[in-house]
This record gives C-alpha cells, sequence and structure tokens, in this order.
C-alpha cells in the first residue's frame, strides 16, 4: 500500500496551499486543535500554576542531564536490559533497525505483526519493510489503523487521524473492509475491535515505541487509552520496542513528573487509562507475557544533533503535541503539509536536521516565531530559538553566485544536510538585500531615523490608502499581498513630545538636551 | 540468535561521548531529589477521593463489607447463567471464595495460565521449542489458553494498590496472574481494600522502585489502570472500550469489623 511520502514533486507552498484551501480540513483541524488546548487548560488550571511551572522546570532539568550523560545512561539502560533477559540492538540508521526487525521476524517464522502506536516506527519506515519482506504489520491503535488503511501517514503526533472526518471513515472502511457502511462512530470502534482481535490472537511478534526507557532498572514505560499497547505487549510471543535514543530517563522515580506533564498536555486527562512498565521476560511457559524482548535504540541522527548545542534540546522532545495544537501555522495547514513524520514546530526543528533537503529548508521560515509552543512545551523546549538558528545555518549556506531574482522561499535551493554537510544555496534575493542595507543605514543614527521615518510617510502617502501599500512595488508584492503596512500616525511620538512637555511646564523632566525630538 | 558485534555498541557510545566532547561515559553526580508539595489526606479523604475519581474517569465504584454483598453485586454483572467468568488468584479473591461461588452459581469459570496447565490443559513446551515451531500453534498452552480467554465476558482480578489522587488501579503481574484477565473481557472486576489506597503516583514508584531494581532481574509488570478503554480518534468524539474493558467495576472490600467510620 503505498505511504504518502515526504514528495519532492509537491513543493511545501502547495501542498499548504492545497490544505489552506480544503475546508473540511479546515474544520477537522480548528476543532480538534481547539478542544485539545481546552482541555489543557483546564488540566493546567486544576494542577495549578506554580505546580505545572514547577514540573516543566524539573522536566527540562532531568532531560539535560540526561542528554548531556546519554552515554552513561544508554550504556546502564542497556546493560540493565540485558540483565533482566532482553535484547538491545543498536541501530545507527533507520535501515539497520529495519533490518534488524525483519531479521528477527523471518528467523522466527513470524507472519502477522501487531503494532502499537509509534512516531519511532514511522520515522524508519518500518510497516514497508516489513510488507516488502512479506510480514504482515497491522496498526492496532484506532487512528493508525484508519491512516493506514488509507494509505497515508499520521497527520498529528497523538491523533493520528485528525483530518479524517466520520464520513471519511466510514467511507474508508466501507472501501476497504468490502463492508456495509458503518452508519456510527460507534460501530466503527466495535467493527475495528473485532477485526484487531483476530489479528491479536494470530500475531506472533508486537511492536512498539517506548515512552520512557528507564536507565536505573531497565524497564520501559509506555502510555494509551485504548489497550491496543497492552495487548501489543501481552499476546504475542515476542516484544520488540524501537525507541529514539533520547527516551532514557535516569530513575524510577523520574517517570512521575513526566506522566503529570504528559496526558495533561496531549489532551488534558490527568493520565492516561494505561500505563504500563514492563521489565524483562518470563522465564516459564506457566508464566504471561511475551517469551523474548528486544529493543531497539535509533540514532537516525540523533547523536549529530547532539553533538550541535544549539540543537541539543530538540532531543528533549516527550511527543506530546501540544505544540502542535497551539501553532497557528500547524491549526490551518495540518500535519501532512510538513511533509515527513514529525509535523507542526517540533517537527519544523526536527526535519531540517535528519532528512534535510530542499522542502526541509522551507520549514523553519514557516513560522511567525510567535513563541507559543515554546509557552506549552512540557520540557520547555525553546523552538523559536532553534527555528532562527536553523533560519541563520541555512542561509549562511549560501555561496557565491548568481543572485536569484525569486522572491519564493520554496524555490531557494539550499539544502541543510545532518551536521551542516552538504550545503550549498544561492545567494539572497536582491530586494532583500538592497532593503536590509537601506534599513541598516536608516538605523545609524536618530538623525537618520528621523529623515527615514518623515521619508516613509510621504512615501505611504503617495502610494494611497491602507490596503493599496505596495501593490504597485513589484519585489514585494508577495509579501503584502496577504499584509497591509499599518498607517504611519501624521506626528511621530518624538516629535510630540517636546510638546507634551512644554505644557507640563516642568523643569526638571529627565529628558536628556541631547535626545532628539 | 541475533547477536549484534559488540561494535555495534561500542560504536555508538563513542560516538555519542564524542558529540559531548568527551572521551568515554562519565557518571554523573545524580540530581537532587524532587517533590511536588503533596497533601496528605486521612484514609477517610483517601477513600473518598479514589471514588470520585474512579468515577470521573468512568469506572463504577460499590463499597461492600460483606461475601454476600460481593455476591449481590457480582450478580448485577453478571446477569445471565452462561456467561464466561475469568477469575484470576489474587488472594483477596480466594478468601471471598469466588470462584467457588461462580461455579456453585452455574458459570463457567476460567482460571489463570497456571491453573489451566495444572488442570493437564495444552502441550506444554519448553521455551527452545516454542522459539522454533511456528506463530498460532494451536497446541501451545499459551495459545490454547487465550482462545478461551478470548470468549470470556468478565473478567475478576484483584489490585496491589490504588491511587486516589487519580482513581487508579495497580495491578503487579508478581502477585497474580491477571495481565490478560484484566484485558481480554469486555467487562473488568476489581476488588481491593481500602487499606490499599495510596495517594498518587510518586508513592507507589517509591514503594515498588526496589522491586524493580532487584538483582535477581526477575521481570515485573506494573499496569496502572484508570478508567475503562477509550479512544477519540474519530472526531475526538470519546468510545469505550475499543480494544480493553468497555466497563470498570471497583469493589471496595471492607471485612465487617474494618468498616471505615
Amino acid at each position: 500500500m503505498a505511504v504518502e511520502h515526504h514528495s519532492e514533486s509537491e513543493s511545501f507552498v502547495s501542498h499548504y496551499q492545497r490544505a489552506l484551501a480544503n475546508p473540511t480540513l479546515q474544520r477537522a483541524l480548528s476543532t480538534a486543535t481547539g478542544k485539545a488546548l481546552q482541555a489543557r487548560s483546564l488540566a493546567v488550571e486544576q494542577i495549578g500554576e506554580n505546580d505545572w511551572q514547577s514540573l516543566r522546570e524539573r522536566a527540562r532539568q532531568i532531560k539535560e542531564h540526561t542528554v548531556n550523560h546519554l552515554d552513561f545512561y544508554l550504556d546502564k539502560f542497556a546493560a540493565e536490559v540485558e540483565r533482566a533477559g532482553g535484547h538491545v540492538f543498536w541501530a545507527q540508521t533507520a535501515q539497520d533497525a529495519r533490518d534488524y526487525i525483519v531479521k528477527l521476524a523471518h528467523r522466527r517464522g513470524i507472519k502477522v505483526v501487531v503494532k502499537g502506536k509509534s512516531m519511532m516506527s514511522e520515522e524508519i519506515d518500518l510497516n514497508a519493510a516489513l510488507l516488502a519482506a512479506g510480514v504482515d504489520a497491522v496498526e492496532t491503535d484506532l487512528g493508525e489503523c484508519i491512516v493506514q488503511l488509507a494509505g497515508e501517514r499520521p497527520s498529528h503526533i497523538n491523533m493520528p487521524a485528525v483530518h479524517k472526518t466520520r464520513e471519511d471513515v466510514s467511507d474508508l472502511f466501507e472501501a476497504k473492509l468490502k463492508i456495509e457502511r458503518p452508519q456510527s462512530i460507534a460501530e466503527m470502534a466495535a467493527i475495528a475491535r473485532s477485526l484487531l482481535r483476530k489479528r491479536f490472537a494470530e500475531a506472533g511478534m508486537g511492536i512498539t515505541g517506548v515512552n520512557y526507557a528507564i536507565a536505573e532498572n531497565g524497564a520501559i514505560v509506555l502510555v494509551e487509552n485504548e489497550g491496543n499497547i497492552r495487548l501489543t505487549t501481552s499476546l504475542p510471543r515476542v516484544h520488540v520496542a524501537v525507541m529514539g535514543l533520547e527516551k532514557v530517563i535516569p530513575t524510577f522515580v523520574d517517570v512521575d513528573v513526566f506522566l503529570k506533564l504528559l496526558a495533561r498536555s496531549a489532551s488534558g486527562q490527568k493520565l492516561t487509562s494505561y500505563v504500563s512498565f514492563l521489565k524483562g521476560v518470563k522465564r516459564s511457559v506457566t508464566e504471561e507475557g511475551p517469551e523474548e524482548f528486544h529493543v531497539v535504540l535509533v540514532d537516525n541522527g540523533r547523536v549529530e544533533m547532539l553533538a550541535n548545542p544549539d540543537l541539543r534540546e530538540s532531543l528533549y522532545c516527550i511527543r506530546c503535541g501540544a505544540c502542535l495544537n497551539v501553532c497557528p501555522v500547524y491549526q490551518k495547514i495540518g500535519g501532512h503539509a510538513y511533509g515527513w513524520v514529525y509535523p507542526g514546530p517540533i517537527g519544523s526543528v526536527l526535519t531540517p536536521q535528519m532528512i534535510g533537503g530542499e522542502r526541509a529548508a522551507a520549514l523553519p521560515f514557516a513560522s511567525s516565531l510567535c513563541g507559543a509552543c515554546r509557552d506549552v512545551c512540557p520540557v520547555k523546549i525553546d523552538i523559536p530559538r532553534m527555528l532562527l538558528h536553523l533560519r541563520h545555518e541555512i542561509k549562511a549556506s549560501t555561496g557565491p553566485g548568481d543572485a536569484a531574482l525569486s522572491t519564493d522561499a520554496d524555490e531557494r535551493t539550499t539544502v541543510v544536510g545532518r551536521g551542516g554537510a552538504g550545503i550549498r544555496g544561492r545567494a539572497p534575493v536582491v530586494a532583500e538585500r538592497i532593503a536590509f542595507k537601506v534599513w541598516a543605514a536608516a538605523m545609524k543614527s536618530p538623525g537618520r531615523y528621523r529623515v527615514a521615518a518623515r521619508l516613509l510617510r510621504l512615501v505611504q502617502k503617495a502610494f494611497g490608502a491602507a490596503g493599496s501599500n505596495g501593490k504597485r512595488t513589484l519585489p514585494v508584492h508577495k509579501w503584502t499581498a496577504t499584509r497591509d503596512l499599518p498607517p504611519l500616525a501624521a506626528t511621530t511620538f518624538r516629535e510630540l513630545w517636546p510638546r507634551i512637555t512644554s505644557e507640563q511646564a516642568s523643569p526638571t523632566t529627565a529628558i536628556s538636551p541631547r535626545a532628539e525630538a | 540468535m541475533l547477536e549484534q558485534s559488540l561494535n555495534g555498541k561500542d560504536q555508538m557510545l563513542a560516538r555519542i561521548s564524542s558529540a559531548l566532547g568527551r572521551r568515554e561515559p562519565t557518571r554523573p553526580a545524580p540530581l537532587p531529589p524532587y517533590e511536588l508539595n503533596v497533601p496528605r489526606p486521612d484514609q477517610e479523604e483517601l477513600i473518598a477521593r479514589f471514588i470520585l475519581e474512579v468515577e470521573n474517569a468512568g469506572g463504577s465504584v460499590a463499597q461492600v463489607n460483606s461475601r454476600f454483598e460481593v455476591q449481590t453485586y457480582l450478580q448485577t454483572v453478571l446477569p445471565s447463567a452462561d456467561q464466561i467468568v475469568a477469575l484470576s488468584d489474587g488472594a483477596t479473591l480466594r478468601g471471598l471464595g469466588i470462584g467457588q461461588w461462580l461455579k456453585s452459581s452455574g458459570f463457567r469459570v476460567l482460571g489463570t495460565l497456571r491453573e489451566f496447565a495444572a488442570d493437564g490443559n495444552g502441550i506444554v513446551e519448553s521455551p527452545e521449542q516454542l522459539r522454533a515451531g511456528n506463530e498460532a500453534e494451536s497446541g501451545t498452552l499459551f495459545e490454547q489458553y487465550k482462545q478461551r480467554l478470548f470468549e470470556a465476558d468478565v473478567g475478576i482480578t484483584s489490585a496491589s494498590y490504588g491511587l486516589a489522587d487519580t482513581g487508579t488501579l495497580v495491578l503487579l503481574s508478581r502477585s497474580e496472574q491477571l495481565r490478560l484477565i484484566s484485558l481480554l473481557p469486555p467487562i473488568h472486576v476489581c476488588i481491593l481494600e481500602p487499606k490499599q489506597i495510596l495517594w498518587s503516583l510518586p508513592d507507589l514508584l517509591a514503594l515498588e522502585e526496589q522491586m524493580f531494581l532487584t538483582s535477581e532481574s526477575q521481570p515485573q509488570t506494573m499496569t496502572c489502570i484508570t478508567g475503562p478503554s477509550r479512544t477519540a480518534d474519530i472526531e475526538q468524539t470519546i468510545t469505550m472500550g475499543v480494544h480493553g474493558p468497555h466497563s470498570l467495576h471497583v469493589l471496595l472490600y471492607s471485612q465487617p469489623n474494618e468498616v471505615p467510620g
């Protein structure tokens, strides 16, 4: 089944324009993010602002500490997993991870794999590899099941099918499952339950991600509401957990901080319906659970992120999805427009670093830097700072060369690759360079600033009333097509000030005689 | 066996150390401890809060003080005699004589995997044999047991702890074989005593820390259950029971002479 991959053939601009023009998607995004945000607000209010901020601070402290000693903690975690009877595979690339899992399935004679929701498994494109190897990989989370049937990627970190209406899902079930069109959501859930129970019964392997990997004891923690992860980790004989290197935390008691933050940030719940703490494997056939446990530790570019101190905090992310919900850009364009596995603000930081490429280089620019993501992030990741940093890296990669007259950011060929390798680009647009030079010149002294302000007022008068600003100015028409220059005041504050102070007739005002009016 | 040469691990650890600007991992000083100011409610408040939170999460709670009351409640959950009841082996359940009562009331009772094996079911294979074989071998013990458990209508277990702050039941696999009995049947009945209720997760983690650290590396599974199974994946509309149980019944059992005031 073809998955809609990050495609070079459709540009970012064209993709998001399509999203913006889709009223169903717009409604779905608005409703879903609105509900999630409201639930989150209530949950934060309930726990109290002080405790919430204290938790965020502590969570960041734990992540910073762990990431700064990632070698120590991963080594410890792996040793504990092995001591408890599990296997650890260190996968440098996505291919390494895929190969290990496919080989494992073959060697154990496994034909059916059930999967819990795992963004990491999406990242390494695991399902396609299993399918190509003749192994059926069945998504069991309802949202993931839906997007799998549709041959799409999930469009949100924890609401995979947020872009689909109930009619879409009905249509999908009818077409792909060859059944009578379901009439209600309850009916669709019941159909999914019944279908997936059969797959659970026959699956030889269960694959999940990992929410938290505890270094001191080798246990993993998995959170969910549906129960499919419990089924995935209890029924099949082999359990494989794929995790990014950054999922490790130092101690058992540290988990509480993250659990308090995660469900509230994601969906406004105090705790998800199920939290599973799993350590080791059974030693006898009369015990429940899998016989084999494998952890696949995945690098896939994370070590390079680690090496860059400016971008290292990308690794603190606990995948709560709050930044997506609050982002004015995500709310309008949805997850698929971002072109890869991770959408939203965190996606705009991860994608350029992990896969690079032209399309990814556009993402850090697709932000107003409003900072809402930073405000809601449970681990206090400063996403706007990283977006700016990435913008600098992308721009700095421009070499001498033909100045492009295009003003379309999407058409610039800058490539931000891993560790800065393979970066090339064209010079910034001529108009942009001139504009910045002029601005820099105008800001050099208060006198120049005053002159510039007067000039600008004249220019604005010349171009007519608000609403038509710049429409006749070609190089910036794309900017002004959706923005108006706010009308400049007839009198500036600086011009007004001497009048105000002389009216007050106060001889001891704090204005320095040298301050320009 | 799928062995990875030591190089895979060493290589990655070396690259991580190098990325962090060092030659090899160094043991960091642990972070200072952390605790939010937590209330310390008394037993009565704990119970009241637990009940409230379980109900908020979509479960139902009944306080019972005798075997008779337990049986009466179970009869409401099991209206028809042709239902199959899966019963785990928790001490509280045995003490209440639930298994005997169910059987004498005419219900079909499925016990734990261990009990199923002891009854002479299934072909018990060694782990090595299991690994070498194919999946879904209907002859294996676990496969047979699972098939039977898929047909059960109700699962009855006890719990090791309750968490009042979130209305959570804590199930430990080392205490009782309840991992699948609490999950597969569409209705889950869970019995625990008020004295088992803690305030919240940090209390639980502090209590269980040692067992998870234990150097014999005995497998541990701890499942925290808060309400029935739910999903909101279609238009954010909440639907219960898509995978786990759609109903959760909690019975707070106090011995007659322990009834809280």
